[in-house]
């Protein structure tokens, strides 16, 4: 191992500038040995006779590529035989669900009722999959409501064919081999003459583990589906509102309790640290009908922190909510 | 149909260095990687037709890559010699092989990460869909990475070795 000489040490200067867009030495320094990995990387020799190798499978991929087509017609059809299989299952799965496993969640006031609809489950080795879908039954006499129930009821089901599918995508590919389970419940977070909201959460595990959740909101007034831009008047900028209140919250607990961390005001992770909620962020109303925005897991803090929520007080956001 | 053919060629002959590299990084030997980048040709060129939109190539080349090499370390169980240095010879580098060292004692998947975003530069989101991880997942294995490799960094100079050095 060598010294460093005066030479190497103009070296490192040269390198040092090379590396771009930062501000300070303390960043040079972390950054510098990025640097220097990336150098010895860059010097990873490539064999001469790797360059005719390529072009040799490229020209043998090119010609089992026109050999292959033939055969897709086959192929398709034994597909679709898996496919219908597959439906008659589901289809078994939920008359069964709803004639034994139902789940009734009568609420005291309420018109409406939600039930599971059907409950996919799977084991397959090491993959397991339990997928509650819920499905909002109404007799309300309010048409608007009705019509509104329906296409969250579609909605629904897409999203979670959408889960069943990416389940049964990664199952196959990887033959059930390598620990990994999706469990997705709901629940109904508010439901009352004013509201109605449908929480549905997923945790899928996997070595780690990602936690993510959807939410469904019915104005019962109108009867409408209702995203956060329809809570707030039109052309306010409620993006910039919250997220600076949020902002706020963040920082100060940060300061009140070492053991909380956001991506926020850090410079290890200012490449992605928070800027501002999407437009259609996640949120419901708490039973003091405050604003209560929902991240998902790893979405503004390290993993440890789980899924973060904040409460927006009332007087943040009066002047701009309907 | 026919121009995606060719553009998948394209890419793949200006950037077989990249892919090898990448490869090597998984199974630290010169036949090996030749090996994988060779299947990973092949494999390009005969699904070209699954691949759709022009802008993902380069991000699904890389994943035939990755996966190809970590075919390979599954199939053949090979002990992975873990030091880079023995194939090249330095006359006047300061650096040692500790610097990959400390690559390799990440993660492959966290290793890939970090290669892809300060090597290769590719973008949060490609990287994404070159893991198959979401975003956010990503984001954490590469926070992760980076603290790990600071921490090993300081260990490294606060030992005796390292003052020396």
């Amino acid at each position: 191992m060598k010294k460093k000489t005066q030479s190497n040490y103009i070296k490192d200067m040269e390198q040092i500038k090379e590396v771009k867009s930062f501000k300070d030495a303390k960043e040079m320094d972390d950054l510098k040995y990025m640097n220097d990995m990336k150098k010895e990387y860059n010097d990873i020799i490539i064999p001469a006779a790797l360059k005719n190798k390529v072009e040799e499978s490229i020209m043998k991929g090119k010609k089992d590529n026109m050999k292959k087509n033939t055969i897709q017609v086959m192929k398709s059809g034994i597909i679709t035989a898996a496919a219908a299989l597959l439906a008659i299952v589901i289809l078994a799965n939920s008359n069964q669900s709803i004639a034994h496993a139902m789940k009734n969640i009568p609420i005291i006031g309420a018109i409406t009722n939600v039930v599971t609809f059907r409950t996919y489950k799977d084991k397959t080795k090491d993959f397991e999959a339990n997928i509650e879908v819920p499905k909002i039954e109404t007799d309300d006499k309010d048409e608007n409501i009705k019509k509104a129930a329906e296409e969250v009821n579609k909605s629904v089901e897409d999203y979670t064919n959408m889960l069943i599918e990416q389940y049964e995508t990664d199952m196959e590919a990887s033959e059930g081999e390598g620990h990994y389970a999706v469990d997705t419940s709901y629940q109904v977070i508010t439901d009352n003459d004013k509201i109605f909201t449908l929480r549905i959460d997923t945790v899928v595990a996997m070595g780690g583990s990602n936690s993510f959740s959807k939410f469904y909101h019915i104005d019962k007034q109108s009867g409408n589906i209702f995203t956060l831009k329809d809570v707030f008047k039109e052309n306010t900028d409620y993006i910039k509102v919250i997220s600076e209140n949020i902002k706020k919250q963040m920082r100060e607990q940060m300061a009140a309790d070492e053991s909380i961390t956001y991506f926020f005001e850090n410079e290890e992770t200012k490449e992605w640290n928070f800027e501002e909620i999407k437009v259609d962020q996640n949120f419901y109303f708490n039973k003091n009908e405050e604003l209560v925005i929902v991240f998902d897991k790893y979405e503004v803090a390290p993993g440890y922190m789980g899924m973060v929520e904040f409460t927006i007080p009332a007087e943040a956001i009066k002047d701009i909510i309907n | 149909m026919v121009g995606m053919r060719k553009k998948v060629e394209q890419k793949f002959l200006s950037n077989y260095q990249n892919y090898y590299r990448l490869a090597y990084s998984y199974v630290k030997n010169e036949s090996d990687a030749m090996d994988i980048v060779q299947e990973s040709a092949y494999k390009a060129m005969k699904e070209h037709a699954s691949l759709k939109k022009e802008e993902y190539i380069s991000t699904w080349i890389y994943r035939i890559v990755i996966n190809t090499a970590l075919d390979y370390i599954r199939k053949n169980k090979k002990e992975i010699v873990g030091i880079m240095g023995e194939e090249k010879s330095y006359e006047d580098t300061y650096m040692n092989f500790d610097m990959m060292d400390l690559l390799n004692n990440l993660e492959e998947d966290d290793r890939t990460i970090i290669i892809l975003r300060f090597f290769e530069e590719e973008k949060l989101e490609d990287i994404a869909r070159i893991t198959g991880d979401n975003l956010n997942t990503v984001k954490t294995k590469l926070y992760r990475s980076l603290k790990k490799l600071k921490s090993n960094m300081e260990d490294f100079e606060s030992s005796e070795i390292g003052k020396v050095w």
